[in-house]
């Protein structure tokens, strides 16, 4: 067990080199250069060439993607060509927001999957199925940015019970720091809703179908038990497998969303530092998206093996 | 004499679906009496399983529905019971064993947790004391170093030692009826004797019945004391094991020894008849298995036969004389 994790562990900067090498090379390629469109077209070349030298943009790319390393391995990820701050105390700044707002939306993906997925399996060809059936199809087909837009019309400017923005701000109250979390996390959590539902309600019907179910049943236990000591316990093994993966994956997803509500958070970041071709950004926050997604993988496969005794790495 | 431990009297057991309602059971009547061993065979899709859900009362109803003109159990009308009381029959006074022990036990769940949680829903015994007990289980059924598997998972044993555990768990309440449901057909020759023979001795012990449905003429000739014949989801012959498997009265049994070539044998399975059962969402007005026998008379094809009593506690519903038929071994 320790092993594999070890080994996983191992290949994470394997993957984490081949990622960064290739936004780098992309980043580079693509038209617009920061300095240029920082500095605007009046400045003088030496000034520009200047500061070129500074962010190491005359050197060879392999030299620059060689030093680059150098520095990430010593903790550093450069400084932001347009703000006047590192990469570090940026993300110390962002990964936070993003962090909690990933977790929100999660906790809420979660708490409204579970009893749906259970339900619709349980009720399968119902009325309820097809209602639970209804509120996925909507969580997979509207876009976020859309859903949001409908939440603050509908809960912030007519019923006047939510904030639309607010994260970040210093708050006075516990719910004046949470309360700003909401019509993000509900926009950005539906289509998760979407996902663990639909996977739930899969798993609940095969396991149910299951001989052991019968057994089960013969036994005599309680409707109860049965529900919950010996299907969900089965069924939720996928279920919690498939939240850890989908937690690494909300991080590097949530960029209309923040701009929607104004979320000073890690994609408004990334958005903004591609707009200015601000390079050390892009490469130090895609370095830490890939590394969180890789983690959260792992996590999903130590989560599997912790759940399910069949799986022994 | 004693009333019989279980009475089954008319029992029809449907399922509703699209192509119309498939009558999986269709007036099984039989009785069971006290310390008896009572073989059930019949090719696939006859509705052995069937029967003995609808006995548990395990079939979900819908798109399922039992009815019966008698289900009685040692004086208990089991369809009278509400879902409630019929959870405190299951296992404590009829228990089942499945075909497939390694599906048939929860694979997330350990052993010993599979068995406690039995004892302490039915005998209300607590932690300590239900994990002694299931210790003396599965040290009952055979399992070396039972309390250090208590911990283990089912994945853990083998085909023949799961099967143990689930008879460890199926007896652990002891029943007074044992319902095994081709408890020995996934598991090898070898280790299917030792299961039977485990079985054996632990009913006569707990002085259960058994109701034995299974697929092997042999075995069941070997173990039991009478023996059920079904075919589309009726009985078709019953009687005692020499009768009904030496002086077969139903073309359909006579089909099958003819198709066993030596029922001394354990080890040997049903071998398919020639053609296939009938559609059971038609209705019948007919023997089911008309089509496919080989004894037919001209009544056949005119009238339905009724199951009738044609030697003292030998039943069959056939109009062919198969006297000519019989082997001469016997
Ligand atoms: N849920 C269901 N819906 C419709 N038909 C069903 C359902 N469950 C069982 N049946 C039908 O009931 C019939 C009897 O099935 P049963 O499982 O009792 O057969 P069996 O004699 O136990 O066969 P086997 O030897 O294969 O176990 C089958 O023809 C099957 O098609
Ligand atoms: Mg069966």
């Amino acid at each position: 067990m320790w092993r594999y994790v070890f080994r996983r562990l191992g290949q994470i900067p394997i993957v984490l080199v081949v990622v960064t090498i290739t936004i780098f090379i992309v980043v580079r390629s693509t038209p617009g250069d920061p300095i240029q469109i920082m500095l605007g077209m009046q400045t003088s070349p030496d000034a520009v060439a200047a500061i070129r030298h500074e962010f190491r943009f005359d050197q060879p790319l392999y030299r620059q993607y060689l030093l680059w390393l150098w520095d990430v391995v010593h903790g550093d990820l450069g400084r932001s060509v347009r703000l006047n701050q590192s990469v570090v105390s940026l993300l110390t700044e962002r990964f936070p927001v993003s962090f909690r707002l990933a977790l929100a939306a999660m906790v809420f993906a979660v708490l409204v999957s579970i009893p749906l997925g259970i339900i619709s399996a349980l009720r399968r060809n119902t009325w309820v199925d097809y209602l639970c059936t209804g509120v996925t199809l909507i969580g997979f087909s509207i876009p976020n940015f859309a859903l949001a837009l409908v939440l603050i019309f509908v809960l912030s400017v007519k019923l006047q019970l939510l904030p639309i923005t607010g994260i970040g701000a210093t708050s006075s109250s516990l719910w004046a720091s949470i309360a700003p979390y909401v019509l993000p996390s509900l926009a950005l959590g539906m289509l998760q809703v979407a996902v663990l539902t639909r996977l739930l309600r899969s798993s609940m019907i095969d396991v149910l179908s299951q001989d052991y179910i019968r057994t089960a049943r013969a036994k005599g236990l309680m409707p109860s038990t049965v529900l919950v000591v010996h299907a969900l316990k089965n069924a939720l093994i996928p279920f919690v497998t498939m939240i850890a993966i989908q937690f690494g994956y909300l991080i590097g997803i949530q960029v209309t969303i923040e701009y929607t509500f104004a979320i000073p958070g890690m994609g408004t970041a990334i958005l903004n530092a591609v707009v200015n071709r601000d390079f050390p950004v892009i490469q130090g926050f895609t370095l830490v998206i890939a590394s969180f997604f890789l983690l959260t993988n792992i996590l999903a496969d130590i989560l599997y093996s912790v759940l399910d005794p069949r799986i022994r790495y | 004499m004693t009333s019989p431990l279980l009475t089954v009297n008319n029992l029809r057991t449907s399922f509703r679906s699209d192509r119309g309602t498939v009558r999986a059971v269709d007036g099984v009547s039989f009785t069971l009496n006290r310390g008896e061993i009572l073989g059930l065979v019949g090719e696939s899709g006859s509705g052995k399983s069937m029967t003995a859900m609808s006995i548990m009362r395990l079939i979900p109803e819908p798109p399922g529905s039992v009815e019966a003109d008698e289900l009685r159990f040692d004086g208990i009308d089991l369809l009278a019971l509400s879902e409630r009381q019929m959870l405190d029959v299951r296992a404590a006074r009829i228990a089942m064993i499945f075909q497939d022990p390694m599906r048939s036990l929860n694979p997330v769940l350990s052993v010993g947790r599979q068995l406690t949680e039995t004892l302490r829903r039915h005998l209300a015994l607590d932690g300590a004391a239900a994990r002694r007990r299931a210790i003396e289980l599965l040290e009952m059924v055979g399992i070396p170093m039972a309390k250090s598997r208590l911990g283990a998972y089912p994945h853990e044993f083998s085909g023949g030692m799961r099967q143990r555990v689930m008879i460890a768990i199926a007896l652990s309440c002891n029943p007074s009826l044992l319902i095994a449901d081709e408890a020995t057909t996934a598991l090898d020759v070898t280790v299917q004797a030792q299961i039977v023979d485990l079985i054996k001795t632990l009913v006569k012990d707990i002085g259960a019945s058994v109701i034995w449905i299974s697929h092997d003429l042999g075995l069941v000739a070997n173990l039991c004391d009478r023996v059920n014949v079904m075919y589309a989801g009726r009985i078709v012959e019953s009687g005692p094991i020499r009768d009904v498997f030496y002086r077969p009265s139903h073309g359909y049994t006579l089909g099958l020894m003819s198709c066993t070539p030596r029922i001394d044998l354990v080890g040997e399975r049903l071998r398919p008849i020639e053609g296939l059962p009938p559609d059971l969402s038609r209705p019948m007005t007919l023997c089911p298995f008309l089509p496919r026998c080989a004894h037919s008379v001209d009544r056949c094809r005119t009238e339905r036969p009724a199951l009738i009593e044609e030697q003292p506690a030998h039943w069959a519903s056939c109009f062919a004389d198969l006297t000519g038929s019989w082997r001469q071994t016997t």
